[in-house]
Formats: structure tokens, C-alpha cells, sequence
């Protein structure tokens, strides 16, 4: 049984795993916080995350009926996120481990994302792992625990693209589930936001183009009412289009036997039925986390966790987090 | 009755461990802000050389600050992590309040809070006089004291010198863990400890800079 923790950006999670099974999952988001700033301040989300790592790990164990003294491992997220937050958890998980005298494993926040999909189920592998978030948009070939990315996005990521557009509207932070609701019953064709492949061949995502035109449009007419719910049923429409246009050509490109896709974005209901009329029409298995699974949380670093330490994974007591990995954005390269 | 102790505050990352008021042992290590990787290690170290077990432990003592926020909180997670899984209390101990305890005299203790700001408080032969408090780099120089002490007084050693030129620069170690933990074992002797982590709380004195920005100070 063991204790995970997630701190990477602004919510406060931690959960109880044994055996594959979700014992407990807590996430306290900080959305609140930073409505008035329209968008994560680091150094008040990392100062939020210490006021409430020791009161949410209590609040799990005690809704799973459980005691500290009964966890046998405990999981962090090691990297990608931003460092200040990761640093309280991870410093706090460490310490944790250490007190206890069980061991300590590190996660990729982002590929736990991707196994997030399959709690509760058994991926047929090979995977494509597709992780859609305000941070990250990313696709992986994974058999197993073995990871490679495939595309990142080189600019924005799609969440972001969401938030920022909701921003410049004024609709508040974060935008996705804004966008979502407004967006009901719009016109999707109303506005042609093309479809942007790089010159350069990649199959890398990149969205502040997208981004960008949506901003131009909001300058230059006044988007309001009616067109209002036309405008961004359009660019939801523009943002995901860009994800199935990917997907179509890694799954030519990779040919794997199931897709997940995972993330925050991955809640969206218009995602969700493309991607599944996507995989009907290629055959493929489709893996769609929980919507409780879908943003941050600690159940999937628990999770991910879990077949890790099976697999042999350990940290030392030198261990210490990450901010990037090779699936960031603009990331080419990644030295370990 | 054993007493584990660290200043994670600062650019002097310092490790020690203390039977009551004595010092059994202290590391210090002069390479920067590392506390993160190196906090643990230290610690685990320490307990080996010293053929202690982490159970052996009573208290847990480190600075809540003022200093490096990054610094503050790793020591902090660390310190709640460790009370909760060894079930022991914590005594918070201002970062101030450890290098001002051996200085004799009036002396004004500052840490480098960067952005022109010194976090500082005076103390009259090792005891707080004043409230600890993030003052501009002149207000702090101009203090009326003999000494100064901590990363502040040697970074702006020149200014202080044209402030004040009767006073004097301490020599001592900015390494302080031994005095964390004395400090720490007077909040012991008075009932002062911490016994639920999840009242740990940092002293940080200045807000972050996005809410400055907006609301000013
Ligand atoms: N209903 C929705 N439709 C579209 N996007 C959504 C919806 N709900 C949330 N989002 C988007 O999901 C993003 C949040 O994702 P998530 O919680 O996975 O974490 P993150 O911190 O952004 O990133 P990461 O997981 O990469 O660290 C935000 O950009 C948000 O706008």
C-alpha cells in the first residue's frame, strides 16, 4: 500500500493505492487563488502547497481508514511542473520515506497522465499515450513503462491556448470549462480556423498560431452573444481539430493498438466523442480516464507509482525534482 | 533527550544534532542553496556517524525564516514529514534569532532578502530587541548597533562602513544549526513545541511579488 503526492503546478493532491485499486484521492485546486491574477503565480501556489500538504495527506489517509504506519511506499511527482511546488512535495514525500523507512519512488507527472487511462483496465500495448493539458500537450509510444515521446507541442499547449484566448475575453481562469459551456449549441464552421501543420514535416503540436488569429479576431470585431457562442465553439472546434489531425498521422506513422488521451483537456465532452469516433474508424482500443482522473491528482502518481516499485524503481536520498522533461514544450533535446 | 536541528534559510545549509543543550555533532556545507538534494543526506549522515537511529530523535528544530522562500519550504516539508511519520514535535526557530544568539553587545543581524531588502532584527547580547522585519538596504546599514552579523552585513559591508563606522562586521559562522538547536531546546524547556504539523508555519515577511504588485505592500 503507499502514499502519493502531487504538487507539480496548483492543486495540493494526495492519494491512497493498493494494489491498482484507488483507496483514497484527494486534490485541493488553487483555481481560487489566482482568478485575480489570471493565471498561476508561482510563488503563491508553492506557498499554498505547504499550508496544505500535511492537512491533505492526513485527509486521505483518514478516508481510506488507514494510518501513516500502514503505507509501505511512498510515490511523488519528480518533474515536469514548476519547481517551487514540486519541491514541497517532493522534500515533503522524501522526508516522509525516510521517517518511515520505506522507499521512496519518483514519477513522470506526464506519464502518469497517460496511465491514468487505464486504472480500472489493462492497456493493450503498443500504446500511443496522448497527454492534453494546460501545461503539456505531448503523444508517447509506450510498451509498458517505457516512454517515448513522439510529439510535443513547440509553443503553446492546448489548455493554454484555451486559457489564454478565455483570458483576453475576460471569462476568467482557467478557460477550458468556460469555453466548454459557452460553446454549447455554437457554430463550429462559423469561423475557419485552419488547421496548422509545421514546415518542417514534425508531427510536434504548436498552438500559439491558433492562439494568435483567435486574439486578432477578438481585437479587431467585437466578439459578443450569439457570435460570441459561434466564436468559441469554433476555436474549440480549431484546438482539438489540430489533435485529431495528429493523432491521424501517428497512429499511419506507429501503428499501435490502443489510444488513451489524457489530461485536463481530455474532460472536454467534444474531445471525448472525436477521439472516439477517431478510434472506432481506425480500429484502435480507446482509453479515456475518469473525469476525477482527467485533471491533476495523485491517484494516477500513486498508480504509475505502484508498477515502478514492482518493476525495481527506487530513489536515493540525493533525489531531487525536475521542472522539464523531453516532453516539454520547445524541449528538442533533454540531457538526464 | 536528542535533538535533530537545521537552517535551510540560507545560502549555508547546516546540519546538527544535540543531546539537550549540548552539540553532539554538526555538518556544514558551503555550496549554496542545495537543500533539496542535500538536506537528507546530511541528516542520515550525521545520525550514522554518530551511531544514532532516526527513532532515537525527540525533537525536530529549524528556522521557519525569514530568508530564501525556496530554502524555508524544503526544510519545512521536510521537518512536517518527519514529525508525522516519527511522532515527535517541532520547535520553530527564527533564522534571525540562531546568529544572534552568540553575539555580545548590540548587534543588528540581516539576511540578504535581495530586490534592495534586508531581513534584520537588533539584539542586545544574543536576545531580540526588535520585531524581525524586511527593511530597505539604508534603513539597515543605519541601524544604531556595534555589530553586524549574517549574509546581509558582509554584501553590504561597504554601506554599512559609510553608515556606521564604528561598528564592526562579526567574523562568526553564518552556519547555525548548533543554535537552532539550542533555541530549539529553550521552546522545548518551555512548552513551547509544536506537537500537529500541520501547524508548521513558514515566516516569510514579504509577500510574493505578483501580490505586491498589486495590492503594494
Ligand atoms: N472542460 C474542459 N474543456 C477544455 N479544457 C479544459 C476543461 N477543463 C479543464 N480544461 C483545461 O485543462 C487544463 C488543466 O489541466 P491539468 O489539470 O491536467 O493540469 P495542468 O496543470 O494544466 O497541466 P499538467 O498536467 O501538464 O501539469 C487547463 O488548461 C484547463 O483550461
Amino acid at each position: 500500500m503507499l502514499l502519493a503526492i502531487e504538487t507539480s503546478c496548483d492543486e495540493t493532491a494526495a492519494a491512497v493505492v493498493h494494489q491498482g485499486r484507488i483507496l483514497s484521492s484527494v486534490v485541493r485546486s488553487q483555481v481560487d487563488l489566482f482568478k485575480e491574477f489570471g493565471g498561476i503565480v508561482p510563488e503563491i501556489s508553492s506557498r499554498r502547497h505547504l499550508e496544505l500538504i500535511q492537512v491533505i495527506v492526513e485527509e486521505t489517509l483518514s478516508r481510506a481508514g488507514k494510518g501513516i504506519e500502514d503505507m509501505e511506499a511512498v510515490a511523488a511527482t519528480k518533474k515536469p511542473g514548476l519547481i517551487g511546488s514540486l519541491l514541497v512535495g517532493y522534500s515533503y514525500a522524501k522526508a516522509l520515506a525516510y521517517g518511515l523507512g520505506v522507499s521512496l519512488v519518483g514519477v513522470d507527472h506526464l506519464h502518469a497522465h497517460v496511465y491514468s487511462a487505464e486504472i480500472g483496465r489493462k492497456f493493450r500495448f503498443p500504446l500511443l499515450g496522448v497527454v492534453v493539458s494546460g501545461g503539456h500537450t505531448a503523444a508517447y509510444m509506450v510498451e509498458g513503462l517505457s516512454f517515448r515521446v513522439v510529439a510535443r507541442t513547440r509553443d503553446d499547449a492546448a489548455g493554454e491556448a484555451l486559457d489564454k484566448v478565455a483570458k483576453k475575453l475576460g471569462l476568467g481562469y482557467p478557460g477550458g470549462p468556460v469555453i466548454e459551456r459557452m460553446a454549447k449549441g455554437g457554430d463550429p464552421y462559423a469561423y475557419d480556423f485552419p488547421v496548422v501543420r509545421l514546415k518542417d514535416g514534425s508531427l510536434d503540436f504548436s498552438y500559439s498560431g491558433l492562439k494568435s488569429q483567435a486574439i486578432r479576431i477578438i481585437e479587431r470585431e467585437e466578439v459578443k452573444g450569439e457570435k460570441l457562442r459561434d466564436f468559441l465553439a469554433s476555436f474549440q472546434r480549431a484546438v482539438m481539430d489540430q489533435i485529431i489531425d495528429r493523432l491521424d498521422a501517428l497512429v499511419e506513422r506507429y501503428k499501435p493498438a490502443s489510444l488513451a488521451v489524457t489530461g485536463g483537456v481530455s474532460i472536454n465532452s467534444h474531445l471525448r466523442e472525436r477521439v472516439e469516433k477517431f478510434s472506432a474508424q481506425k480500429g484502435l482500443a480507446l482509453y479515456l480516464p475518469e473525469k476525477r482522473f482527467c485533471g491533476d491528482n495523485a491517484a494516477m502518481i500513486g498508480y504509475l507509482g505502484e508498477k515502478l516499485l514492482e518493476a525495481g524503481y527506487r530513489e536515493d536520498l540525493f533525489s531531487t525534482p525536475f521542472p522539464r522533461t523531453e516532453a516539454s514544450k520547445g524541449v528538442k533535446q533533454f540531457a538526464k | 533527550m536528542k535533538i535533530l536541528a537545521w537552517d535551510t534559510s540560507t545560502a549555508y545549509p547546516s546540519v546538527a544534532v544535540l543531546e539537550a543543550g549540548g552539540l553532539l555533532g554538526e555538518i556544514n556545507l558551503n555550496i549554496g542553496l542545495f537543500h533539496s538534494s542535500h538536506l537528507l543526506p546530511t541528516v542520515d549522515y550525521l545520525l550514522r556517524l554518530l551511531s544514532l537511529a532516526k527513532e532515537d530523535i525527540n525533537l525536530i528544530a529549524a528556522t521557519i525564516g525569514p530568508g530564501s522562500f525556496t530554502g524555508i519550504r524544503v526544510g519545512l516539508s521536510a521537518a512536517k514529514a518527519l514529525c508525522f511519520s516519527l511522532k515527535i514535535p517541532f520547535a520553530p526557530v527564527i533564522s534571525l534569532d540562531a546568529l544572534g544568539l552568540k553575539e555580545m553587545g548590540k548587534t543588528a543581524v540581516g539576511i540578504d532578502a535581495k530586490k534592495g531588502e534586508v531581513f534584520a532584527a537588533v539584539y542586545l547580547n544574543g536576545k531580540r530587541e526588535t520585531q524581525p522585519a524586511s527593511l530597505s538596504v539604508e534603513e539597515f546599514a543605519s541601524l544604531p548597533v556595534e555589530v553586524f552579523i549574517g549574509d546581509g552585513a558582509l554584501r553590504f559591508r561597504e554601506l554599512i562602513k559609510s553608515k556606521n563606522p564604528g561598528a564592526k562586521i562579526s567574523r562568526r559562522s553564518l552556519f547555525s544549526a548548533a543554535e537552532v538547536g539550542l533555541l530549539g531546546f529553550e521552546l522545548w524547556k518551555r512548552d513551547q513545541v509544536i506537537e500537529d504539523p500541520r501547524k508548521i508555519y513558514p515566516l516569510y515577511l514579504r509577500a510574493s511579488d505578483a501580490e505586491i504588485k498589486k495590492w503594494g505592500k
